[in-house]
């Protein structure tokens, strides 16, 4: 089974859809959501597209262990291959696309950590990333400067970035301003549903399932 | 020695590199009184710790060899194994933790869990080893032990929880609040030897109540009479003690100590943890496999009077003759008692019983079940189980990964080639993971292991110990050959040279498998009759020791024979095998082979101001870098490199960090060797083979 194939057949059809439809013209973009309603899972189904599509992807996590994001690149992966009836393949083509992965975790949100070590990967010629993912981004009070400074950073490097950002009890709904795009995910008692909160509107409404946090329509 | 197990603990310390564990046995020693002075891992005065008792330990100040030793607190037995700390020697440490029944696991205050914890703390799941934590150097700069905690929580996965606070940090480190007792204890004295118990400082007071509050919470889940207690707010210590006791042996809490053993604080009050804590050998349960009935498994009493199960765990040779240390799970062995190795069938009469003390030794009179001995005089290899005649049962084997690197050594001189045959037949048996033999083309002696380390050190040891001088060629990687897809043969070994003729066809398929090698018979209506399927099996196994493509062993494949052709006259068990030999370069060639290379899992701990030149460095050898973790002032970056490409890492990193960087090396996995490196290796090897 080809790496398209897997796109075609799997919940990763939908990630396509979001990246090279909805959110075609967007360069920086955000997800939103409570905690443990799937913001991780949804970051790691875009790389994963990325990654199949022979595209370089860091994963920068403000939470999590390396170990632990590894975790959920497995579990993920497993998961959709799972719906493309292709699970046992995994081991194979996870082998793959491991080297389009790169796994950062830095202990708070700085732009200039991140500038820096875009400048460090590219200096010693070890990775070229065209997607930057930053998952587990709290709300705080001088955050918009901060993803601002970002936005102006990744956009001279020319990667793409898809920021998670946590909804807490500082969260207001401005943070999405320096934003080109920004989804939603909100947890129902059946699935948890994705809105659109800046960006083209979708013509197919998108879901994550309750249990696997996978993509899939209505 | 006694003979009351329940007064017994065979216990391990175990940690990552340089997190204490060398001094923290010696201090243990010093406090049981084994020994009567201290000695320093790499002390001034030349005399270095008991434990690291090789001279080469001592030297390079790290622990390379387990001794075993035991020492006695409050009236209790403690036998201790002190384990190597480098994963290089992990299989010394597999087998100690094999014998044990509990462990200490000791981190370093300022480095926490570092990648060799992880790795141990892993080797303690495969065993079911329950363990305590001593949080070791807490008068170091930078120290932090509730972060120590918090890391062993997150990425351990364990209930772990704090047992003291510390009175004072760094260099004000003066004592422990006891989170039991709820008393400050102090170590006084020019060594730290006595021990005053006060109250509380006022100022620890708010701190002590809430880790205690979380340590009832957590013990409270192993105790009914605990949570009652709590309830009504009056908690008994013994009834918290036995709560958290048996939260440990299931190994569903970690409690957590914490101290300096180099300055002495902390050391009694973990004497004590161990006795309290950890299990006597009654309390585990071990198991072995009955031979003479469809291999079941039977469980072991720690009853003298049963028959004898023992199991050899390290062979060490002293200057009188072979010593092997022995856990005895189930009846005893005496002096002039007759004892059978299970492995080679041969019955052995019992000599001389001893108990050591790192490099000194007891005679003893019997090693009784749950403790653990030496025995001399007795032939046999690291992981032999020994039973009482007509007991045949075996003690289940210990999981030895294949090495991965290999090296020729030629000895300098006569004298040297006989030494150096006595040492590594010594070596090979003591080390299961160290490999020697002859090679067929050169008739040099190639020593393999798991390391460049690992082999640097029996090199060492050959020299100090046997005066075997030895020149060492470079350090060759095991690769491998296999192949991508389905092909089919269909070869006929022909010879008609006078005299009798060879005949034989054999037709089928050779296609990848995930086993090292399969071979099916689907041959139908005798086309090979049946008396040379034998014989064509042989002939393809004959092939996997050297591939066509590069000469390198064959691994993956799964052979399938399904048509043939015999001749009445000139087939025979040679010509089939011929005829096999031929089938599998026919159809091996056509199933796009390709050569293999071992991929290390390199853990390099380095500050965050090197983070880029070690990502660098890691990345010109070819490394794919999985992941860089920000702990702070440091960075733990992991990445996959081909072993080949690791050599002299060790040199390179220190230049490049100042010395500030370490790195933790183990086998990950077989991959592909890209296109441009099988070219080169081709080169080399008709370059090799132009030269002969």
């Amino acid at each position: 089974m080809s790496k398209q194939e897997i796109i075609k057949d799997s919940p990763l059809k939908y990630v396509g859809y979001i990246e090279r439809e909805i959110f075609k013209e967007a360069s920086f973009k955000a997800v939103l959501s409570q905690p443990g309603t799937g913001k991780t899972a949804f970051l790691v189904q875009i790389a994963l597209y990325n990654m199949l599509n022979d595209k370089n992807v860091i994963h920068i996590s403000l939470n999590n262990s390396v170990n632990k994001v590894a975790l959920w690149y497995d579990e993920v992966f497993y998961n959709i291959l799972n719906h493309a009836g292709k699970a046992k393949e995994n081991n194979k083509i996870i082998e793959d696309i491991l080297p389009h992965r790169l796994i950062m975790t830095f202990g708070d949100f700085h732009a200039s950590k991140i500038k820096e070590a875009l400048l460090n990967l590219k200096a010693q010629n070890i990775f070229f990333p065209k997607m930057i993912l930053i998952d587990g981004v709290l709300p705080s009070s001088g955050i918009i400067q901060e993803l601002i400074n970002l936005k102006e950073i990744v956009s001279n490097f020319s990667i793409d970035t898809w920021i998670s950002i946590r909804e807490n009890g500082l969260f207001n709904k401005s943070i999405i301003e320096p934003f080109d795009c920004a989804v939603e995910l909100n947890a129902t008692n059946k699935d948890i549903n994705m809105s659109i909160l800046k960006g083209k509107e979708v013509t197919i409404p998108l879901k994550l399932e309750l249990s696997t946090f996978i993509l899939k329509n209505n | 020695m006694r003979n009351d197990i329940s007064k017994v603990k065979n216990i391990g310390i175990s940690a990552h590199i340089d997190a204490g564990k060398t001094t923290l046995t010696e201090r243990i020693l010093y406090f049981t009184k084994r020994i009567h002075s201290i000695h320093e891992v790499k002390g001034k005065d030349g005399v270095g710790a008991t434990m690291d008792f090789m001279e080469l330990e001592r030297e390079r100040g790290i622990t390379i060899t387990s001794a075993a030793t035991y020492c006695e607190w409050n009236n209790q037995e403690i036998n201790i194994i002190d384990t190597p700390g480098h994963v290089d020697f992990t299989i010394e440490v597999e087998r100690s933790l094999r014998v044990l029944d509990g462990a200490i696991l000791v981190l370093c205050a300022v480095g926490g869990v570092q990648s060799q914890t992880i790795t141990v703390n892993q080797q303690m799941l495969r065993y079911k080893v329950p363990y305590i934590a001593f949080i070791n150097k807490c008068d170091r700069v930078g120290a932090n032990p509730f972060k120590v905690i918090d890391q062993i929580k997150e990425k351990l996965g364990h209930k772990a929880v704090a047992m003291q606070i510390p009175i004072g940090i760094e260099d004000k480190l003066t004592g422990l609040v006891d989170l039991v007792s709820m008393k400050a204890i102090y170590f006084e004295g020019e060594n730290g030897e006595q021990l005053v118990v006060e109250e509380i400082p006022k100022e620890l007071l708010p701190e002590a109540n809430k880790r205690r509050e979380e340590l009832v919470d957590i013990a409270s889940m192993f105790s009914d009479e605990l949570t009652e207690a709590a309830l009504y707010g009056d908690i008994k210590e013994n009834i918290l003690i036995s709560a958290i006791r048996k939260g440990t042996i299931n190994r569903q809490m970690v409690p957590v100590f914490m101290g300096s053993a180099y300055k002495n604080k902390g050391i009694q009050v973990l004497l004590d943890a161990i006795i309290t804590y950890l299990p006597s050998p009654d309390e585990i349960e071990n198991q072995a496999i009955d031979l003479d009935n469809d291999n079941r498994s039977i469980i072991l009493s720690t009853d003298t009077t049963k028959h004898l199960v023992a199991f050899a765990f390290k062979l060490e040779d002293g200057p009188y003759g072979q010593l092997t240390y022995i856990r005895v799970y189930q009846g005893s062995i005496s002096k002039n008692d007759t004892i059978v190795n299970i492995r080679t069938g041969k019955k052995v009469k019992v000599g001389r019983v001893i108990r050591m003390h790192a490099d000194k030794m007891e005679d003893i009179e019997a090693i009784p079940a749950g403790y653990i001995g030496a025995l001399f005089g007795i032939d046999c290899a690291s992981g032999d189980t020994f039973a009482a005649p007509d007991f045949n049962v075996t003690m289940t084997s210990m999981y030895v990964p294949n090495p991965v690197i290999s090296l020729s050594i030629t000895p300098k001189d006569n004298k040297s080639e006989i030494n150096l045959s006595k040492a590594l037949n010594r070596f090979t048996k003591e080390d299961p993971t160290f490999k020697a033999h002859i090679s067929k083309e050169t008739s040099e002696t190639i020593i393999s292991g798991m390391g460049e380390l690992h082999l640097e050190v029996y090199v060492e040891r050959m020299r100090r110990e046997y005066k075997a001088e030895v020149i060492t060629g470079m350090p060759q990687v095991a690769y491998k050959e296999t192949i991508t897809r389905k092909a089919e043969f269909n070869y006929t070994h022909k010879k008609q040279t006078g005299g009798a003729g060879q005949f034989g066809r054999v037709a089928g398929y050779i296609e990848p498998t995930e086993e090292p090698f399969i071979f099916e018979n689907k041959v139908v209506g005798g086309s090979i009759p049946t008396q040379f399927i034998p014989s064509c099996e042989k002939g393809f196994k004959k092939c996997l020791d050297k591939g066509p493509l590069m000469e390198f062993p064959i691994t993956g494949v799964k052979i399938v024979i399904n048509d043939g052709q015999s001749h009445s006259v000139d087939s025979s068990d040679i010509a089939f095998q011929s005829a096999a030999r031929g089938a599998f370069i026919e159809g091996y060639l056509n199933a796009k082979p390709i050569i293999l290379e071992p991929i290390m899992k390199v853990v390099v701990e380095t500050p965050n101001e090197f983070q880029g030149s070690v990502m660098g460095s890691l990345n010109q050898r070819r490394g794919m870098i999985l992941g860089a973790q920000d702990q702070g002032y440091m960075c733990v970056i992991e990445a996959q490199v081909p072993m080949s490409e690791m050599f002299g890492y060790s040199t390179t990193l220190r230049s490049s960090t100042q010395g500030k960087a370490q790195f933790t090396m183990e086998f990950a996995t077989y991959r592909q060797v890209p296109k441009n490196i099988e070219e080169e290796l081709k080169e080399t090897l008709s370059k090799k083979s132009k030269s002969k």
